[in-house]
């Protein structure tokens, strides 16, 4: 995104245009793995109030402290919400790479700094959810 | 086109920096998953996940969304109202330790005095 921007900050439509293509491919497929962890996450029998019957058994600790069933809420909430600024980033983008010999520079530079906020929340999303969850209590197996 | 840039150029930043900068992020998550299979006391995992997280949003705000190009009252009315907003959002803290006793328990959970229960 950041190369489009500084295309079109030098005159550079065509060059700019390429460059938010690329964006959007790799958007659509950051949307793509999301939509095929979900499918597997569900699949394995997660919901937002329920964990799959097998987390329980692995996550409980040895005090009996199960846990949290609300993880399935948090995850598809936070991660849903990202999902769906990243597609309506990637329409947006798919617009203005559209009319990108209409619009200004700073049009283009709008929307490279709406593009660069969604993937800011992805800097705090992926080691919060990922990465803390990531054997956090030293678990086996899963 | 060239004549223009060199009169009116806002955007500053080669593609050179650019790419160093991708390759800093790269870098500073590369780091981030490596942390993340070292078993440590899950403070100090958050405070030095976040701390990754923020260097990492400072290098896309101050370098992808050229911030550190603006003019200084820019950066000035941006930051501290970012830090604000943040603080103030911590006024819910509180009502998050009220609702963590509130927490629901399965049945068949054998009730475990706080004193017990590990940190993980």
């Amino acid at each position: 995104m950041v190369f489009g921007v500084s295309a079109s900050s030098k005159g550079d439509k065509a060059k700019a245009r390429k460059w938010i293509l690329a964006t959007i491919f790799f958007g659509t497929a950051f949307i793509v793995l999301h939509l095929i962890e979900w499918s597997h996450l569900i699949h394995d029998g997660l919901r937002p109030f329920y964990l799959p019957e097998h987390w329980v058994r692995v996550f409980t600790t040895t005090d009996g402290v199960p846990p949290s069933p609300l993880f399935g809420a948090t995850f598809f909430t936070i991660t849903g919400l990202h999902m769906f600024h990243v597609a309506s980033g990637a329409v947006y983008l798919a617009i203005v790479a559209a009319r990108v010999n209409k619009l200004k520079h700073e049009d283009v530079e709008i929307s490279g700094l709406y593009w660069h906020f969604v993937d800011l929340v992805w800097m705090f999303v992926f080691p919060l959810i990922y990465i803390m969850s990531v054997d956090v209590g030293h678990h086996t197996g899963l | 086109m060239t004549a223009h840039a060199h009169v009116e150029e806002h955007f500053a930043g080669s593609n050179k920096l650019f790419i160093s900068i991708w390759v800093w992020l790269v870098a500073l998550t590369l780091v981030e998953i490596f942390l993340a299979y070292k078993p440590m006391p899950i403070h100090l995992m958050l405070i030095v996940l976040l701390g990754l997280s923020i260097i990492k949003a400072a290098l896309i705000v101050a370098y992808f969304m050229h911030l550190k190009f603006e003019r200084l009252s820019l950066i000035l009315t941006i930051i501290p109202m970012l830090v604000v907003c943040i603080m103030l959002l911590f006024v819910f803290f509180p009502d998050s330790f009220r609702s963590a006793g509130l927490r629901y328990k399965f049945k068949e959970t054998p009730p475990v005095a706080p004193a017990q229960v590990e940190e993980p």
